[in-house]
């Protein structure tokens, strides 16, 4: 049952440590808002049935968030997993521009100005 | 209806041994004598006492209705303890107990049975409060094991809402990993216990899982599960009903493959897509096994000699016993052999019945989209609120309660996990209408999303 | 090679990972877009979106019209299980991304990431389901630093309240600006955003 409650906890029979093979650090840095893109198709028979479950979510721009929430697992996995597939030239990273402190005056000015005169 | 008389039988025939024995006691003297003079006497009490100490022993065993099956027992030439057959699917976990053991016989016929076996604490109870005792204790365990399963899986539940509280630290995922992998295998260790008693896994997976799937799932069961490594992943799955016996099943085979091969070595596990259904092969880099032992555990693992809890003894071997149990009880098939790689192989065919197709481009084949997303019960966690002068309804705000910590951490992996995870059935949806969301969106004009 | 939405909008650029936005782009600027079920952030994300809004969406079935959450919105079908996300190119240089996050529980872990280097928040209420967004200001609150402005998203058929009884009911700062826009309305949804960036701009 899909609840919405905080005691919503769902087993699945493979674990993480197997997903990611005990790893858990990512070699990119990787935030929810990072947004990736999928650089072959997820029926490639060069993906296994992970990278493929992952292609099948990057088929557009979309972010890690997005990708750990359809696929029920946590970020930090995901993350793991990721970042191989970078590696591995599967799925390309936007460059990631937003910083923890958030876009600079002068940006913020820009904006303003362009939303303006949208 | 032939039952008691078999069971008179059954309790007479050590009678009847023993006698036969003791008239082979009296009568030996006059057969040594005529051997050799002198030295009759001795050779009639070395040959003698131990007939008789026998004699006594099985005796007492004639006394115990339920004789104890040990492997020594199990391996007996006679067969009989595989009297119930490999087909025994039959042989339903209630009857398993009410079994009575029809080769009491050939143990007291054999010597070296006797060597190994265990005294009998029942052997001078009457013949209903053992099997009683039997059955309670099978009981027992099987509840305590039950117990220690649902312990296991709650400690896995708590490893991952740990994890998930501590989204941005890879060493508390790593922590909970350790845990989770722990708690994963004392869960396996348990639910060989319930099903050696004859029950059914504690644990269930509604949906079908991919075949390459329950090997990985398999593998998280076991202690070296990074050597274990999957080839091949045909658009097979097993149905959710078959997909934890297999899981299990499987668990204990990669168990047994990594624990006879060096350390060092992979696992390698092959899985196809066959016409009956979808194959297993496991093939492990050991030193592999003499003839005898390989047929012993040939069939133990293919079901063919079933082997219970009582039967294990003092240092327990389930992993095979457990094998065979799945495969009695759902026709799994499984059989060892030498592996080309140098140490063993075991096959193992899931039949078609117990199969699905995949579709080849959807990773995952899944359940109909439950009909309420979870944004329905949000109202549960607000009392109803009071009421501004305007009718609206009062918040109170919560400024002023942000933990200082908050969002300021510094960027490292910055990752962030959902708490609650979505049910695989929920993601599942979401994967589905999102790829058919892009399908159809692709094309659309822009004008759609474009206001004047 | 790849297949993917941009293509279908001609939008060509290098492969890899800049192949959605012009290489020009050199900044992105990302707003968030909250509240709770059905109050129309989806409708604004799309309004105002250059591309079509990626999103998740799970169609509400039969079986579930008659619970009452429904019933405000009755022409309805579809909710929000996810994310939208929505993107403006705004200069050569800069484009806007919106993150279209759903108020439900089950999200909440994803705000901390999302808020993080985030310009700032919208947040879209219904005024005749007013309550339902009290969740929604309490994680902004709680969870987040961001600074947020509220946005009011009329309903034809929804009473008018002013600004000051919404501040009031909501129990917002004086500060925090509140604005009325028509999600479905292009300039209104941009005009809600100007707001938003100049009060981030104040608190900055």
């Amino acid at each position: 049952m899909p609840d919405a409650t905080d005691d919503d906890y769902v087993d699945h029979p493979i674990r993480s440590y197997v997903r990611t093979g005990g790893r858990v650090r990512p070699t990119h840095r990787l935030t929810p808002a990072t947004l990736l893109i999928g650089h072959i198709s997820p029926t490639a028979a060069s993906a296994g049935r992970q990278e493929r479950e992952v292609l099948s979510q990057c088929m557009g721009v979309i972010s890690m968030a997005e990708i750990a929430v359809h696929l029920g697992q946590p970020v930090s996995v995901l993350a793991v997993i990721v970042s191989d597939m970078i590696d591995a030239g599967l799925i390309g990273i936007r460059p990631d521009s937003d910083t923890a402190d958030g876009p600079s005056r002068e940006i913020l000015q820009k904006v303003l100005h362009a939303l303006n005169h949208l | 209806m032939t039952r008691p008389i078999l069971d008179r039988l059954h309790r007479a025939a050590p009678w009847f041994c023993s006698t036969a024995i003791l008239l082979f006691v009296a009568l030996s003297p006059v057969i040594f004598v005529t051997a050799s003079g002198e030295e009759w006497l001795w050779r009639w009490i070395l040959a003698g006492v131990p007939v008789v100490a026998l004699t006594l022993w099985l005796t007492a065993m004639a006394y115990d209705s339920e004789p104890k099956r040990t492997p020594a027992e199990a391996s007996l030439p006679s067969g009989e303890a595989s009297g119930t057959s490999g087909e025994a699917s039959l042989t339903s976990a209630e009857s398993a107990s009410d079994d009575v053991s029809t080769d009491a016989s050939a143990v007291s016929t054999d010597a070296s049975a006797v060597s190994t076996d265990v005294p009998d604490v029942s052997a001078d109870r009457p013949d209903v409060s053992a099997r009683g005792g039997e059955a309670g204790m099978r009981v027992a365990v099987l509840s305590l094991s039950r117990k220690v399963q649902a312990s296991a899986h709650r400690i896995q539940e708590e490893s991952t809402r740990m994890v998930a509280k501590f989204p941005a630290e890879p060493d508390v995922l790593e922590a909970g990993m350790r845990v989770d992998h722990a708690a994963a295998q004392q869960a396996r260790l348990a639910q060989s216990i319930a099903t050696l008693c004859g029950e059914q896994p504690g644990q269930h997976w509604r949906d079908p899982l991919p075949i390459a799937d329950v090997v990985r799932g398999a593998a998280g069961r076991i202690t070296a599960y990074r050597r274990v490594r999957v080839e091949g992943d045909p658009p097979v799955a097993v149905q959710g009903a078959y997909v934890e016996p297999l899981i299990h099943l499987v668990a204990e085979l990669l168990a047994n493959a990594t624990q006879s091969s060096p350390p060092a070595t992979e696992v390698l596990v092959t899985i196809r897509s066959v016409r009956r259904g979808a194959a297993l092969e496991i093939d492990d880099a050991g030193v592999g096994m003499d003839e005898t032992n390989l047929a012993w555990m040939r069939e133990i693992a293919s079901g063919t000699r079933q082997v219970r809890l009582h039967d294990l003894g003092e240092i327990p071997q389930t992993g095979l016993a457990v094998v065979g149990t799945y495969v009695r009880r759902h026709g799994f098939r499984v059989d060892l052999t030498e592996s080309v790689h140098g140490g063993l192989r075991v096959a193992v065919l899931v039949p078609e019945a117990m199969t699905t197709p995949m579709s080849a481009d959807l990773p995952e084949q899944v359940a109909p989209p439950e009909p309420a997303p979870a944004a329905l019960p949000l109202q549960d966690h607000h009392q109803p609120s009071p009421f501004t002068s305007d009718g609206l309804p009062q918040r109170r705000s919560k400024r002023g309660e942000r933990p200082a910590t908050g969002q300021q951490r510094a960027a490292g992996s910055q990752v962030v996990a959902p708490r609650a995870e979505p049910t695989a059935e929920q993601a599942g949806a979401w994967m589905s209408s999102f790829l058919s969301t892009a399908a159809e969106t692709d094309p659309a004009p822009e004008s759609h999303w474009r206001r004047p | 090679m790849l297949s993917t939405t941009s293509d279908s909008h001609g939008r060509s650029g290098a492969r890899g990972d800049q192949h959605y936005l012009a290489p020009t782009v050199v900044e992105s600027v990302k707003i968030l877009v909250v509240g709770s079920f059905g109050v129309g952030k989806t409708t604004l994300i799309g309004s105002v979106s250059e591309i079509d809004p990626l999103r998740t969406e799970e169609t509400i079935t039969q079986a579930s019209e008659g619970i009452d959450e429904l019933e405000a919105t009755p022409e309805k079908t579809t909710t929000t299980v996810a994310m939208d996300f929505g993107r403006i190119t705004l200069t050569d240089e800069i484009v806007l991304y919106l993150f279209g996050t759903p108020g439900q529980r089950r999200f909440w872990d994803l705000w901390s990431g999302l808020a993080e280097g985030a310009a700032g928040a919208l947040v879209l209420v219904d005024t005749r389901r007013l309550a339902d967004s009290f969740e929604v200001l309490d994680q902004l609150e709680t969870r987040t630093s961001l600074p947020f402005v509220v946005a009011i998203n009329q309903f034809p058929d929804a009473p008018n309240y002013e600004p000051d009884q919404i501040r009031k009911a909501l129990d917002l700062d004086d500060e925090t600006p509140i604005v009325v826009c028509n999600a479905k309305n292009r300039n209104a949804c941009a005009r809600a955003l100007a707001a938003l960036v100049r009060h981030a701009l104040k608190t900055r």
